[in-house]
């Protein structure tokens, strides 16, 4: 064995770890440069759900222009205990992410501020007294994205359960007027006739300036059974589908409309540093990434410009050489 | 053809079994909310980009993922890329290095096969595959595997010929925080790495290092060429029967740093104590060690709107590897007696001469490329996508020497070896060098385009222009024509050309014993034809069907001389073949994906009318990921590989087929930071060979290459 060969290739290593170490030590060293007094709560999931708290927390700190501690909501927290905490740690804010955020938001709010994010509200949900912002995306910049991305496009339809999703179709008929769109809403309270109502809808069109609106819904859309046959009637004649969720694009809806989570989060945090300043309330997601689906683009005759391209955060399927 | 009023029935009578499908692990409600939003963990993984979603291509292409890696416990990237359908990684008489077979193309030191890391070719010209002292290559730092399939010329330039092979690394954004790992297996392998990705100053910023040590798999070689000679002079020498020797430590380390439309790369493979038994002279060598450095460094531009309607991409690279012995290797053992030619000091005829320590021969090699290449993709035309494009490689081996106690001792110009000590000498570049130092300009250009003629039908078209310092000029095209036949259902027919250019081996080996180059050797080429078609019948099953015919021509090969005992590279070879792969993916479950694949190819050495031989007719893969408890995950895998046949001067029986099971047990999120893993691979022990090379007479291995035996490894990671 060549000594000297080992000894060089132990040097390499000792170089690279020590690279490794700097790097840590740098990035500590300004995360401690800055006093925190704002505190993320976030619930206590593993990947790749963590990713998108992590995305939110990385915006936040944005936001803040300062790091924010992360509490991982674990299993025997209670308010109580993680109250304790946040005054031990003399936090000033807190940002609640998620369902368990929110449940932490309402127990904390009387003690300090608490701003909820990263949550799909229920129309029957209690906000008030709080701040924040929800996870369904603002139905007017969804049709705008409509408008932009389908100038032809005159109605959309859209199957709805009223138990969740009233709020939100009553957001999207203000947006309907606004960008001159026909809004057919049909109410659904089950599967069976969230069904009936697609194929009424769908054995009369004919195509051309009609478009089809998946919002969100685990009642109104059955992912299985009802969603392949609306997309390959989609298809076959021609029509849009637009989504709230991001994988409907992978199979083959034109476009969604899904949380930029950094800037969600960054929005967060300048809402932790002014909520002051403001009522309590909360926005409509605002913050969002397009996602184009350009085999179904094409498909449909729709021409991009350079401009709306620039536009596509991501696209399905992505073009490789 | 059902009309939508009659599927529209049929879905009704099927609404109420949908959603029956197996138990799902229980989600937490806010888990449950995510997926509402991005449909799948996959999706929440490709929209904050720690994966990549499968892209559209004019070629037939897999995508192995770290996710995948992780789950059927491979350590190396051979042990991923052999569940490519229709890729076999065969093993090399050189040390075992990977030989990858893709379609039935096989030769000893592949270079049929391009690999790239991160978009740039890591061949080396001296041999023309990936480096002699390859020494594998570990997957901490892999984000993901693309290959394709069949000729890529067109896009790739030269050896994009049987398949092409791009490693992408990890960035800041696959990384996110920091990793530390380690790993104990058989064969006194340990491992360890560390990963780290942050920001830091307004960059991305990723730095990755693993280590890899191992004393390597030790079956036995029953007999080798020096079994022969044994036989022939009645000496005792060979080693064999004994443990092939493929020890290793290597060092891999790897910068990545990014902001906006930059990304600096930085990277060390580093090699050492590699065993090199068996030895290309088909020998066991226990002693022979090998080391080799490669460092590599990029910078890339990539801006997709650097104008309107343009998309720009450039690309500047450099590379440098070594090939340095740490113990000088014998071709043949100590006390190996051999003819000596007195006027060459080479084998051939002349008196027996017996070498106590061995016919030692230890080439170094010294190779350093400069890449450039920029491309541009234009989208200002309704119908068309254009694609533009050109580079400048600068290729060069720039030191080569030698220690040998054999041939022409350049110091006294008398042929060793020099009675009575044998001393190993050194011969430096000069007239007794094996080859002299030598280099390669390449300059390339390329267009191609994509044509949306009429709904749903699109024809891609492409020429790469390449133009050699060394061999001339070589035109390559490729159309594909792609029809999207239905909501799920594409079809492509695809037609490829490709070039293999001649190795610096090839072109310029001299006093070699055997073997010599040929200046006047022009590419080995490959035409293909594909039909192919990508089924989605379900949501979560996914069909890949494809057939193939290829044929390779104008093959190098060493043709015996006339009239003396050399053979010298030549042109002559023609290979055909045809086949197809199935491939499917099916998320069964929330918790339980099974993927499988099987291949079938017929190749046919058309100038010996015989079967080409070495690689297996059929292939049949699959794999089970299945979380069978929330945070644990068993992973079983199965690889047949059927029916390989012989060449034409082999006369041994075929090779026995073999099934080869792996499987791995994973635990995640131990104590929240922890992740704990289990292997066994090759879990029924089986008696797994590759084939080893014919002889002209008889194969000096002649019971074939056996692979590892039952081996386990535990494996501890630790994220924060």
């Amino acid at each position: 064995m060549n000594l000297w060969k080992l000894s060089f290739s132990l040097r390499k290593l000792a170089g690279f770890v020590a690279i490794l170490i700097a790097v840590n030590l740098a990035a500590y060293g300004v995360a401690a440069a800055g006093t925190p007094t704002v505190a993320i709560l976030h619930p206590d999931v593993q990947d790749p759900f963590l990713n998108v708290f992590m995305e939110i927390t990385e915006g936040i700190e944005d936001g803040l222009q300062q790091p924010a501690r992360r509490y991982p909501v674990r299993d025997g927290d209670t308010p109580q205990s993680i109250a304790a905490q946040l005054k031990n740690d003399q936090i000033d804010a807190v940002i609640c992410l998620g369902r368990v955020g929110l449940n932490y938001a309402k127990a904390l709010a009387g003690t300090l501020p608490a701003i909820v994010g990263a949550i799909i509200f229920s129309p029957s949900e209690d906000t008030q007294g709080l701040y924040g912002i929800s996870m369904t995306p603002d139905p007017d910049i969804v049709f705008n994205h409509l408008r932009t991305l389908v100038p032809d496009v005159e109605e959309v339809t859209v199957v709805y359960n009223p138990t969740q999703k009233n709020w939100e179709i009553s957001q999207a008929e203000k947006a309907a007027a606004k960008y001159h769109l026909t809004l057919n809403a049909y109410p659904a309270y089950d599967i069976r006739a969230s069904a009936q109502h697609y194929r009424n809808v769908l054995l009369e069109l004919k195509g051309g300036s009609i478009s089809i609106w998946l919002p969100r819904d685990n009642i109104a859309m059955d992912e299985q059974a009802l969603l392949p046959v609306v997309l390959r009637e989609a298809w076959e004649k021609s029509f849009v589908i637009f989504s709230g969720n991001l994988e409907h694009v992978r199979k083959g809806a034109l476009f969604s409309l899904f949380p930029n989570n950094v800037a969600m989060g960054r929005s967060l945090g300048i809402m932790a540093l002014n909520h002051a300043k403001t009522r309590p309330h909360i926005e409509p997601l605002r913050d969002l990434l397009l996602a184009v689906n350009m085999r179904t683009a094409e498909h449909l005759g729709i021409k991009f410009t350079s401009e709306d391209r620039r536009k596509f955060d991501l696209t399905f399927p992505p073009p490789i050489p | 053809m059902l009309n939508s009023r009659t599927l529209w029935h049929i879905f009704f009578v099927l609404l109420p079994w949908s959603g029956s499908t197996l138990a799902a692990r229980e989600l937490s409600e806010d888990e449950q909310a995510l997926l509402q939003i991005y449909g799948a963990k996959e999706m929440i993984s490709i929209a904050t980009g720690t994966k990549q979603p499968i892209g559209k291509a004019p070629s037939v292409a897999s995508v192995i993922t770290a996710e995948d890696i992780k789950a059927m416990g491979a350590t190396d990237i051979d042990e991923a890329l052999e569940t490519v359908p229709g890729l076999h990684v065969a093993r090399s008489k050189d040390a075992y290095n990977s030989i990858y077979a893709f379609r039935g193309v096989s030769s000893e030191y592949n270079p049929q096969v391009l690999m790239l890391i991160n978009g740039i070719p890591i061949t080396d010209a001296y041999g023309g595959s990936r480096h002699n002292i390859w020494g594998g290559m570990p997957v901490q730092a892999i984000a993901r595997i693309e290959v394709v399939r069949g000729p890529g010329s067109a896009v790739y330039g030269a050896d994009a010929f049987a398949g092409v092979i791009n490693i992408i690394t990890k960035t800041r954004q696959d990384i996110k925080g920091t990793e530390v790992g380690g790993r104990i297996g058989s064969f006194d392998t340990y491992d360890g790495w560390a990963l780290h990705g942050d920001t830091w100053a307004g960059f991305d910023v990723a730095a990755m290092v693993e280590y890899h040590d191992t004393q390597g798999q030790e079956s036995i070689i029953e007999a080798d060429a020096q079994t022969n000679f044994d036989q022939l002079f009645g000496t005792h020498a060979s080693s064999a029967p004994g443990p092939v020797n493929l020890s290793r430590r290597n060092i891999d380390a790897r910068v990545d740093f990014s902001r906006e439309h930059w990304r600096l790369r930085g990277g060390l493979q580093s090699r050492s104590n590699l065993g090199v038994s068996p030895t290309s002279a088909q020998t066991l060598d226990p002693n022979g060690r090998y080391g080799s450095d490669r460092w590599n460094a990029d910078l890339n531009y990539d801006n997709p709107h650097f104008a309107k309607d343009w998309d720009v991409k450039a690309q500047l690279s450099y590379l440098d590897t070594t090939q340095e012995p740490e113990v000088y290797p014998a071709f043949f053992p100590p006390g190996t007696t051999l003819p000596i030619d007195p006027t060459t000091g080479q084998i051939g005829s002349g008196p027996l001469v017996t070498f106590p320590q061995g016919f030692i021969g230890a080439p170094e090699i010294y190779e350093r490329y400069a890449r450039f290449n920029t491309s541009a993709v234009y989208t200002g035309f309704e119908r068309h996508t254009l694609r533009v494009g050109s580079g400048f490689n600068y290729s060069s081996l720039y030191k080569v020497s030698t220690h040998k106690n054999s041939g022409i001792n350049p110091i006294t110009g008398t042929a060793n070896p020099l009675l009575p000590n044998f001393s190993v000498i050194e011969v430096a570049d000069g007239p007794y060098i094996f080859i002299h130092p030598a280099d390669r300009k390449n300059f390339f250009t390329f267009f191609q385009d994509e044509w949306r003629f009429v709904k749903d039908w699109s024809l891609t078209a492409g020429l790469r222009y390449d133009n050699y310092s060394d061999f001339g000029n070589t035109i390559n095209p490729r159309t594909a024509l792609v029809w999207e036949t239905r909501y799920d259902l594409t079809t492509k027919l695809m037609y490829g050309s490709a070039f293999r250019a001649p190795s610096f081996q090839e072109l310029y080996s001299i006093n070699n014993p055997v073997n010599r180059g040929n200046p006047s050797l022009k590419p080995e080429t490959m035409d293909t034809v594909e039909l192919a078609f990508d089924y989605r019948p379900m949501d979560k099953l996914r069909l890949g069907l494809n057939i193939f015919n290829y044929w390779w021509k104008d093959i190098i090969r060493f043709v015996p001389d006339t009239g003396a005992p050399t053979v010298t590279a030549q042109n002559t070879g023609l290979q055909t073949g045809y086949g197809t792969e199935l491939e499917a993916e099916w998320q069964a479950a929330d918790t339980l994906k099974l993927l499988g694949n099987y291949a079938f190819q017929k190749s046919q050495d058309e100038a010996l009318n015989h079967d080409a031989g070495y690689t297996p007719h059929h292939q049949i893969y699959l794999r089970a990921d299945w979380e069978f408890l929330p945070d644990w995950k068993l992973t079983p895998q199965v690889k047949w590989v059927i029916d390989r046949g012989r060449s034409e001067t082999d006369n041994r029986s075929p090779v026995a087929d073999y099934a080869w099971v792996d499987l791995t047990l994973r635990r995640q999120r131990l104590a929240e930071h922890w992740e704990v893993a289990f292997s066994v691979r090759n879990l029924f022990d089986v008696d797994a060979r590759e084939p080893s090379l014919a002889g002209k007479t008889q194969a000096s291995i002649p019971y074939d290459l056996p692979l590892a035996g039952r081996s386990v490894f535990g494996e501890i990671r630790f994220n924060f």
